[in-house]
């Protein structure tokens, strides 16, 4: 663990309940620069709700998430999801989210949006004959390029929605990518994710971390995090029970008990 | 062919013209942006009566108090503004969800045919507004429907290139990305709301447009023009042409037209007038519902962009 | 009681009973089904009219027609259901849409058999007087159906095993299938009721406005505004209080807008009963 890496996210304290359960009962973490931070636990421990809770899709009723030192709080309010877009927080999603209708490669050239695109002024610079759209041929570069980087250049014409889980979600990696974030958010990034495809996917995320990139996953799939994480919190009925480096995990005698006192670790 | 049928010829072409421009216009709403509009008809009113309103010289008709003479090009400018920035107020609703406007948008829609209806001072009420044009008076009735024809048909190209356009362009992928997976776009930063708004008044303005071209063709506006039927007749002809395509609106409203024109032919029981029209509906409600089923996608399928 | 007011009064009770029956239907399948029912008002016309031909062209009595008609439009609603609502399961938008279509062919279907001129139907309700005030039998009938459609939902959600599984529908239909909750025959029940309640509704309309091929249509906007006012649960207490608040500002506009805008005050109130749904949410 390098000391002097940059704390990029900082939670403090996050709470949520939903009525009379208390889903998240006091967690912070912090999570360093170009790091692969994992976030595991039995089901039912609120890794789901805690996700939630930095990626904004839910508000915390009390506590404080940071964003490289800045209070980010206010923001992860439902309705702003997308302001936590611009600031460089990216996520992915437990089933594959995407756009099913559009091709791989024109999936890869929604984002990013500039506000220039979105705007009205450019709008009715389409209304003047002969303006092609500049950026489009960038866009369409950048976009064949990752096809390229995920080794799926072969598909650029095939629609999104005919592909396995693990082509979806290596997509969806591309996508988040062309974003230019920060921090990649990875629900589940190998849910439903067949084993020939697993690997492919732990490699591009391990190449976001040479990037610079951090990454926050949750995953149920034990040995994957165990390979390619840096730190693991392993959070027990929304509570963090423990923090370390996947060896410090793997010897943990609480972490097995909580797994309901499985013997060894579960490997799938 | 004697010269009033040319012209009664030419003016079934204009009047199918000015529906493919408001197929086009709901299908950049619907086809490209999933977003439902029922209150068509409403801005199309909206466009027609601005226009008519600022085109009038109130000396010239008694019941009405309200009019600036303006010429046409001056009252069409006006008459899209003050329909955008309606359309911007109506699409506020989209933040809290699609049914809610297609709900607000249907309610707009009768508030302003009930609006126009009373309104005499403003709108003329039931009698409505005539206006006069320059073309219609330089014109014989043959010139007049020749003229129109080629304007609406270069509105209708107008119309139909900058819709493709920007379907095909990022503001269109944006808007499809959003149709397909609304949480998803969110994520990747778009804010999604803001952008139906602006899918949403720019095909009101384009609607308003349409009606404010019916009306300088009919030089007349009265509310029975714009029923809550014509709203339905649009979403059949996108529905059947095939929704996300434009080409597909253009032959879903030609397919409509001829039904049309074939059951008013056709379907007469003499002696039972109101058969004709009644069929005429369940007919379309059958082919509503029969397509909405088997075949959403219409006769030629979406082609939403560039790349298929 | 000053006589003055009564009058106001009587319009204001019929025209919330009115509008909660029509609206009950309409409500139950917006909250177990997902989807706002274009057509609903339209079987509400349909009732009325069944009503009116046993009565007027085959000459039987008005309480068996008026059963006969109420089952019979149940049975219609559950028939629509599966040849075409079916197969749109999940899908709001196009139901939506599949619903405007079925709504015109059930006008029309109307239109055409039966004609586009007013009917009346010949049905003389006694008068009761109490305290000096007349009380028509056309308020007292709407109030005893309104009441007797409350005090049954309530009774069927809170003690009867459809209810249950109504609830249970409408709350998660997923989780409730899980629960081995029969979620098709629970809906085919939903419409049956729909349509029953939808079928008295237009009897009592036609107790006091004529009777059009249009009739149930025309109100269609206002059971849309008081069933989003009512709320996400299915609670029939706050939708008949949905009725009052919406019927009453009508009422109360009339002092001060014409006529004709009645409709757009309730449509103003749909407006901001979405916006005071969404804040509250937040």
């Amino acid at each position: 663990m390098d000391n002097k890496a940059r704390v990029i996210l900082r939670c403090e304290n996050l709470e949520k309940s939903f009525g009379a359960t208390r889903a998240i009962d006091g967690c912070s973490l912090e999570v360093q620069e170009a790091t692969i931070t994992s976030i595991i636990g039995p089901n039912g421990s609120g890794k789901t709700t805690l996700f939630n809770l930095i990626s904004g899709f839910t508000s915390p009723d009390s506590g404080k998430i940071y964003y490289k030192d800045r209070d980010i709080t206010e923001l992860c309010k439902k309705s702003k999801s997308y302001t936590l877009a611009e600031l460089g927080i990216a996520q992915s999603f437990q089933l594959a989210r995407g756009f099913g209708e559009m091709t791989i490669l024109e999936s890869l050239m929604v984002a990013p949006s500039l506000a220039s695109d979105n705007s009205l002024t450019s709008v009715f610079k389409l209304l003047l004959p002969g303006t092609k759209e500049v950026s489009r041929w960038e866009r369409e570069k950048k976009a064949k390029e990752m096809l390229q980087e995920l080794g799926l250049e072969k598909k650029s014409a095939e629609k999104l929605q005919d592909q396995d889980v693990g082509t979806q979600k290596l997509v969806e990696l591309g996508q988040i990518f062309l974003l230019g974030p920060s921090i990649f958010l990875l629900d589940e990034p190998l849910a439903g994710v067949s084993r020939d495809k697993v690997p492919l996917l732990l490699n591009y995320i391990k190449g976001l971390r040479e990037r610079g990139k951090t990454i926050v996953m949750i995953e149920h799939k034990m040995e994957p995090v165990l390979n390619i994480s840096d730190i693991i919190y392993v959070l027990v009925n929304g509570k963090i029970l423990v923090r370390g480096s996947p060896k410090e995990i793997r010897e943990d005698q609480r972490v097995k008990e909580a797994y309901l006192g499985v013997s060894g670790v579960r490997t799938e | 062919m004697t010269v009033a049928f040319i012209a009664f010829c030419l003016s079934f072409i204009s009047l199918f013209l000015i529906y493919v421009i408001l197929v086009l216009a709901l299908n950049l709403q619907w086809g490209q942006a999933g977003i439902l509009n029922f209150g068509l008809v409403g801005f199309v009113a909206l466009g027609a009566y601005t226009t008519a309103i600022c085109m009038l010289d109130p000396s010239t008709l008694a019941h009405v108090d309200v009019g600036f003479g303006l010429p046409f090009p001056v009252a069409f400018v006006i008459a899209i503004i003050v329909t955008g920035i309606i359309a911007w107020l109506v699409s506020a609703i989209v933040r809290l969800g699609l049914e809610e406007l297609a709900i607000i948008s249907l309610a707009f829609a009768e508030f302003l045919h009930v609006t126009i209806s009373n309104e005499e001072w403003l709108t003329g009420g039931t009698v409505g507004i005539y206006i006069s044009s320059l073309l219609d008076e330089k014109l014989d009735l043959l010139g007049y429907n020749v003229a129109f024809t080629v304007i609406l048909l270069v509105a209708a190209l107008l119309v139909y290139y900058f819709t493709t356009k920007l379907n095909f362009s990022q503001f269109g992928r944006i808007a499809n990305a959003i149709r397909q997976d609304e949480i998803k776009a969110k994520s990747l930063g778009i804010d999604t709301v803001s952008h139906r708004m602006k899918i949403f008044v720019i095909g009101s303005m384009i609607m308003a447009a349409a009606g404010s071209l019916y009306i300088y063709f009919g030089l007349r506006a009265v509310p029975e023009l714009y029923p809550v039927g014509l709203t339905f007749a649009i979403w059949i002809a996108l529905i059947l042409g095939g929704t996300g395509n434009n080409l597909g609106a253009v032959l879903g409203m030609g397919i409509y037209m001829l039904l049309d024109m074939l059951a008013r032919l056709y379907l007469n029981i003499p002696g039972h007038p109101e058969i004709a029209a009644g069929l005429k509906f369940v007919i379309i409600g059958l082919l509503l519902v029969i397509l909405i089923i088997r075949r959403p996608e219409g006769i030629l399928g979406p082609k939403r962009s560039r790349y298929g | 009681m000053a006589p003055q007011v009564w009058p106001i009064i009587n319009s204001f009770l019929l025209e919330t009973s009115t509008l909660f029956l029509l609206a009950t239907g309409f409500f139950l399948i917006h909250r177990t089904a997902r989807f706002l029912n274009i057509a609903h008002g339209d079987y509400a016309t349909l009732g009325a009219y069944l009503v009116w031909s046993f009565v007027s062209l085959v000459g039987w009595n008005v309480w068996l027609a008026l059963v006969i008609s109420v089952v019979v439009t149940g049975l219609f609603a559950v028939l629509i259901d599966q040849v075409s609502y079916k197969y749109l399961r999940g899908a709001p938008l196009a139901l939506l849409l599949c619903s405007i279509g079925v709504g015109l062919v059930v006008r029309y279907v109307i239109f055409i058999a039966w004609g586009a001129r007013f009917k009346k139907l010949a049905f003389a309700l006694p008068n009761v007087e109490i305290l000096g005030t007349v009380i028509s039998g056309s308020l007292i009938l709407a109030l005893v159906f309104g009441g007797f459609v409350i005090l049954l939902a309530y009774y069927l959600l809170k003690y009867t095993g459809l209810g249950t599984s109504i609830r249970a529908v409408a709350d998660n239909p997923k989780l409730a299938e899980s629960f081995g909750i029969d979620t098709e025959k629970t809906l085919k029940f939903a419409w049956f009721l729909s349509g029953c309640s939808a079928a008295l509704g237009g009897v009592v309309l036609v107790l006091y406005r004529p009777l059009t091929f249009d009739m149930g249509f025309m109100w269609i906007l206002l059971i849309i505004a008081v069933s989003i006012l009512a709320g996400t649960k299915i609670n029939f207490s706050l939708l008949l209080g949905a009725c009052s608040i919406i019927v009453g500002g009508m009422e109360l506009s009339l002092f001060f807008i014409s006529e004709a805008y009645r409709t757009g005050i309730g449509f103003a109130i749909l407006i901001i009963a979405i916006l005071v749904r969404s804040a509250l949410e937040k």
